[in-house]
């Protein structure tokens, strides 16, 4: 060890420093209390030695100064005194010395103190490494938490959060919790709201915010329903989440259109529509996200009517569990109390919900766990968001028309259905019903293809056998397939609300009778030994406002009419 | 005991070549305390008859020197009473005692 002796008595200093040497330490020294300082600074000693009565500046004033100057380690201060009196004893301890020492100094005592104090400061000071460690540690977790939640911040509010009809208290650290709120508008009109709770707490907890508010924006921004968005959102968490990590959600949309709530709810006990005079729980009827797999999901929605300035409330589980200082929870009767008690219009239901809770956890500071929206199905101020916010591409129908032209080898790797599709989307947003239709083109790709260009006969699918023959067939014909091609024309003929699409598929095969088809009811008849082929036409007829060949057999074309108004 | 030759002998020891300039130092800072202690009583300054006294107390228990160590401390002792009145025979004191060391010193180098 290295120890600083100071001692205005230079016989003193030599004899403790004899001592010191002996015992194996090294030894600087200092004469009064002003010099001790500078050496302290200048010698970084691990102990010091200090006598009280010096001139200049005395043992302890020099100790109150040295010990304040001391901020990351224990470095111990024995004074040395031939005093005896109690007060000055005393005050050795009040100014920060850690042990006494009288004159005449003995040897033995001498050392047995120093290695104590070496123990005890060896001890502190690897406690305060570890608290050091400890606390950078927190200052890392801190300033990674503020930095990932800059980023999600980022991420999560390009919707409309911030809007006047939604009144949310959500903590700034709620993402650790696991709570995630987003909200778009639609952009024919309306509202997506998703509440979610995502099990687990930290850093890990968040991460499945960000597929989360990608699927959830850029789905609603194209026009998708909450059916298609929860089962995507479903399919993409279960794929992506570690097993065991999940997301309980409950998603909402307002339909200002049909003034109804569709919602579906997945394990968020917290969820009601308050309509003034009744209240409405939105029940779980689901799973959490991200557990089943995308055959066993159901999307299924409820639909509820709403009125103008009807309220959603949404909460996640912190809220029942807030506790108060008797170690009560706030439970859901509670908070199910709080949506009865005020059944006045002009009374704030969102600051009444937090003044309840509040007033029942007192002074315990749980409101940090507990994530609340009031959502007020404002029903003019809804449309306003849409239109204000202009981000949306605004799709009217419009003239329009594109032709394909695909080759024998194109055919056998390309499906035009999804192409078509993908086409039309771009042109008019989603507001054509891209189910329907696929299941159109479907048809008419098929018959150009099987008929038209590989001459396959419907009529051997009435048997089962012969149903497995015609794929057979269908594959080796197709695989072998040299010349040909297949005409696609796609022309929309827009109205008020959507338009008239007329849908042209040429073959360059041989074509068929058309007289057979011609038939009134010749394809329709689903009790007809027919009954395995020919439900194309059948379907494509039921959509499609007329179905017209030409005289040879190798050209269809189609009319079917949409409308961008959401059923 | 007057003088513990045990102190003495272990610091010498302890000390080696050293141990001749610490009695020499102890000699000379003795004499110095000495006179400022007859300075200072003839200018009845309290503060300083004490602290010297008490320092050349410890330096002098230091080396084993018990009986100059103890007239110190009667000095020291009388003054924090707040009394001035046996300061020069108590002086006296230390002085016989700081010879008898001196000379007792001088014969252990």
């Amino acid at each position: 060890m290295k120890i600083l002796i100071v001692d205005d008595d230079t016989t003193n200093r030599m004899v403790l420093s004899a001592y010191l040497k002996k015992d194996g330490n090294s030894v600087v020294a200092a004469q009064n209390g002003l010099e001790a300082i500078d050496v302290f600074q200048a010698e970084d000693p691990d102990l010091i030695l200090m006598d009280v009565m010096m001139p200049e500046m005395d043992g302890y004033d020099a100790t109150i100064k040295i010990k304040s100057m001391i901020t990351d380690k224990f470095i111990p201060i024995i004074f040395l005194t031939a005093m005896t009196d109690e007060k000055a004893l005393s005050r050795c301890v009040e100014v920060g010395g850690d042990d006494f020492l009288t004159k005449p100094y003995n040897r033995v005592i001498l050392k047995a103190k120093i290695d104590a104090l070496e123990r005890v400061s060896q001890l502190y000071n690897t406690v305060y490494e570890q608290k050091r460690e400890l606390e950078s540690h927190q200052i890392n977790e801190a300033k990674e938490h503020e930095v990932a939640r800059k980023v999600f911040d980022s991420i999560l509010n390009p919707g409309c959060l911030s809007s006047d009809n939604i009144q949310l208290h959500l903590s700034p650290m709620s993402l650790f919790n696991g709570d995630v709120v987003l909200a778009a508008a639609k952009p024919t009109g309306g509202l997506h709201i998703l509440f979610g709770d995502f099990t687990g707490h930290g850093l890990a907890a968040s991460l499945g915010a960000l597929p989360l508010s990608d699927v959830f924006y850029s789905m609603t921004a194209k026009g998708y329903s909450i059916s298609d968005i929860v089962r995507e959102v479903n399919r993409k968490l279960k794929l992506q989440l570690p097993t065991g990590m999940f997301l309980a959600a409950c998603l909402v949309e307002i339909d200002t259109i049909n003034m109804v709530l569709k919602y579906w709810n997945g394990a968020i006990p917290g969820a009601f529509l308050h309509k003034g005079d009744s209240i409405v729980q939105l029940k779980s009827k689901n799973l959490p996200l991200g557990i089943l797999g995308d055959s066993g999901f159901s999307d299924k929605v409820d639909i509820i009517e709403i009125h103008n300035n009807d309220r959603v409330v949404l909460s996640t589980d912190g809220i029942f569990e807030a506790e108060n200082s008797e170690g009560k929870m706030f439970g859901a009767d509670r908070f199910s109390d709080c949506l009865n008690d005020n059944l006045e219009e002009e009374t704030d239901l969102f600051q009444h919900i937090l003044n309840a809770l509040d007033e029942f956890t007192q002074e315990q500071e749980q409101t940090d766990d507990v994530t609340l929206g009031v959502i007020t199905c404002d029903i003019d101020y809804i449309n306003q968001i849409v239109s204000q916010k202009g981000t949306f591409k605004k799709f009217v129908p419009t003239h329009w028309k594109f032709d394909l032209h695909f080759f024998y080898d194109a055919i056998k790797s390309i499906d035009p259905v999804p192409l078509i599709n993908q086409i039309m989307s771009e042109i008019q947003g989603h507001q054509v019903q891209q189910d329907k239709l696929s299941m159109i083109l479907t048809e008419l790709f098929c018959n150009s293809l099987d008929h038209g260009l590989l001459g396959l006969d419907s009529s051997v699918k009435s048997t089962p056998e012969g149903f497995m023959q015609f794929y057979a067939d269908k594959e080796s014909r197709l695989d072998e397939l040299e010349s040909g091609s297949i005409f696609i024309s796609v022309t929309n003929e827009p109205h008020e609300n959507g338009g008239e699409l007329t849908i042209v598929f040429e073959d360059s095969g041989k074509g068929f009778d058309v007289s057979n088809i011609k038939e009134p009811n010749a394809s329709i008849d689903e009790n007809s030994p027919l009954k395995f082929s020919g439900r194309g036409i059948s379907l494509i007829k039921n959509y499609c406002q007329s179905v017209t060949y030409n005289d040879i057999g190798n050209r269809i074309e189609c009319v079917y009419s949409w409308s961008n108004n959401e059923t | 005991m007057s003088i513990d030759l045990d102190v003495l002998n272990e610091l010498k020891e302890i000390m080696g070549d050293d141990f001749e300039e610490l009695i020499t130092i102890f000699i000379s800072d003795g004499q110095t305390q000495i006179e400022s202690l007859k300075l200072s009583i003839q200018a009845a300054n309290l503060e300083d008859i004490k602290r010297i006294a008490h320092t050349l107390k410890g330096s002098s228990a230091n080396l084993g020197l018990n009986d100059l160590s103890d007239s110190c401390k009667v000095l020291e002792y009388t003054l924090k009473e707040g009394s001035l009145e046996n300061a020069d025979k108590l002086l006296e004191n230390i002085i016989t005692h700081y010879n008898a060391a001196k000379k007792t010193l001088d014969e252990n180098i």
